[in-house]
């Protein structure tokens, strides 16, 4: 069955990414780097399930400008989130969360609420995630963003994915960002090459491009990361 | 599992083994269904299988896949004909085993929509189908003249729903097959792959 309602969704969003294109091109700042995570869940009873996620950044490259900027390694960040995962409804899963981020010289604490919802195509899995989340750190006006992904799984081989068989992942997110008085926006868009090792066992290595920006200010920058995620389900 | 036999101990284990061979014949009505598929070149495929899918003359590409279950082995042949998604099943030796055909829940006709309805109300608190399919089950020929005249030949198919559920036991995914007037044939439980690279 041809979920018809979902591609409205997805052409925002594809739109969304398109229309920031020439604005991550014409960017002042740009960041590239690595981005590492592990990403593991737990079946609980009565169908609760608990997630925990380690994400590490390296950053190679920070730049102004569309000049080539040196190559910096630099430890950016470590993200630790743990997120309890719940029946909302029938194909709907609600999760509530909390990130603790170590930055260079401070920290960060974020709350967040999300639903996800994911369905069989003929050939793959189409997921949506939707999420709210509050961000706290020191000296800083508390930042909320509202979030939407929806995301393909292709598989490579067959019309699903199974232990020792290659997938693709894609995908563009939108978020909307209210800090301080100020709005602004983020546009993603994600590209992963993942094999799966064993059952419920992941490996994806991809990139991940993110456009930000302000709407009161000329400040945008754009993010280009090198990924390396590990997923384990039990 | 193995019983140890003690003839004077047979008849204390005459309701054990009752409840073992109750318990044996279950499966037959509610299982758990493990598939494992993936995509095969039309060379690997059973020579038989590929000469009848070749008869069909589909205008589109034809997918195969080798699926491995409890059932056993089997190849399919999908492919897009007339606006549909249908799907060829085989055995491993290429002899035709069904077809199906994608339909909308709404196109099961009276009255055994009705009956379908009723049985999953009675089954679950709470249900959501996700795919619907008719099942032909009939000579090549037969199902052969469907594929290339749809809707000119008049048969009965079973009908073959995945069901998203609330029962006692939580929230599952089922594939439930049911005969030509509705009656639940078969039911098994899904288990679905995990997605938890698309929630995080």
């Amino acid at each position: 069955m041809k979920p018809k309602h979902l591609r409205p969704r997805l052409l925002a969003a594809a739109l969304l990414c398109w229309l920031a294109l020439p604005n991550a091109l014409a960017q002042q700042e740009h960041r590239s780097g690595l981005l590492t995570s592990v990403n593991l869940n737990k079946k609980l009873r009565q169908s609760l399930a608990f997630n925990f996620k380690a994400e590490n950044r390296l950053l190679f490259w920070h730049g102004d400008g569309l000049g080539l900027a040196p190559w910096n390694p630099t430890y950016e960040r470590v993200d630790l989130a743990s997120t309890l995962l719940f029946p909302l409804g029938l194909g709907l899963r609600g999760g509530a969360g909390y990130m603790f981020r170590t930055l260079p010289g401070a920290s960060l604490h974020r709350f967040s609420a999300q639903a996800t919802r994911s369905r069989a195509l003929h050939r793959g899995r189409l997921g949506h995630r939707y999420l709210a989340d509050l961000s706290l750190r020191d000296g800083r006006a508390p930042s909320w963003r509202l979030r939407y992904r929806p995301l393909l799984e292709l598989p490579l081989a067959g019309d699903a994915v199974d232990p020792g068989e290659l997938y693709l992942k894609l995908g563009p997110e939108a978020l909307g960002i209210a800090a301080a008085g100020e709005l602004g926006w983020e546009a993603r868009a994600l590209l992963n090459l993942g094999l799966q090792t064993a059952p419920g066992q992941m490996l994806e290595l991809g990139l991940d491009f993110r456009w930000a920006g302000v709407q009161s200010q000329a400040l945008e920058e754009g993010q280009y990361w090198l990924t390396l995620s590990w997923f384990a389900s039990w | 599992m193995s019983i140890p036999f003690h003839p004077t101990s047979s008849i204390r284990l005459l309701p054990l083994l009752a409840f073992f061979i109750l318990g044996a014949s279950l499966p037959a009505l509610a299982q758990v269904k493990h598939e494992a598929e993936t995509g095969v070149r039309p060379e690997q495929v059973p020579g038989m299988a590929l000469a009848f899918v070749e008869f069909c003359q589909f205008r589109r590409e034809v997918r195969w896949i080798e699926e491995r279950s409890e059932l056993g082995l089997t190849y399919e042949a999908k492919a897009r004909h007339d606006g549909r998604h249908l799907s060829i099943e085989f055995d491993s030796l290429g002899n035709l085993l069904d077809l199906e055909v994608e339909i909308r829940p709404h196109e099961i006709p009276s009255p055994a929509r009705e009956q379908v309805g009723q049985a999953l109300d009675a089954r679950f608190s709470a249900h959501r189908v996700e795919r619907a399919q008719a099942q032909y089950v009939g000579p090549e020929q037969e199902v052969l003249a469907w594929v290339l005249a749809p809707g000119e030949v008049a048969w009965s198919p079973s009908f073959e729903l995945v069901v998203q559920g609330r029962d006692a036991e939580g929230v599952h995914t089922y594939e439930l097959l049911f005969d030509p007037e509705g009656r639940l044939l078969r039911e098994s439980r899904l288990v679905l792959p995990n997605t938890e690279h698309l929630d995080h």
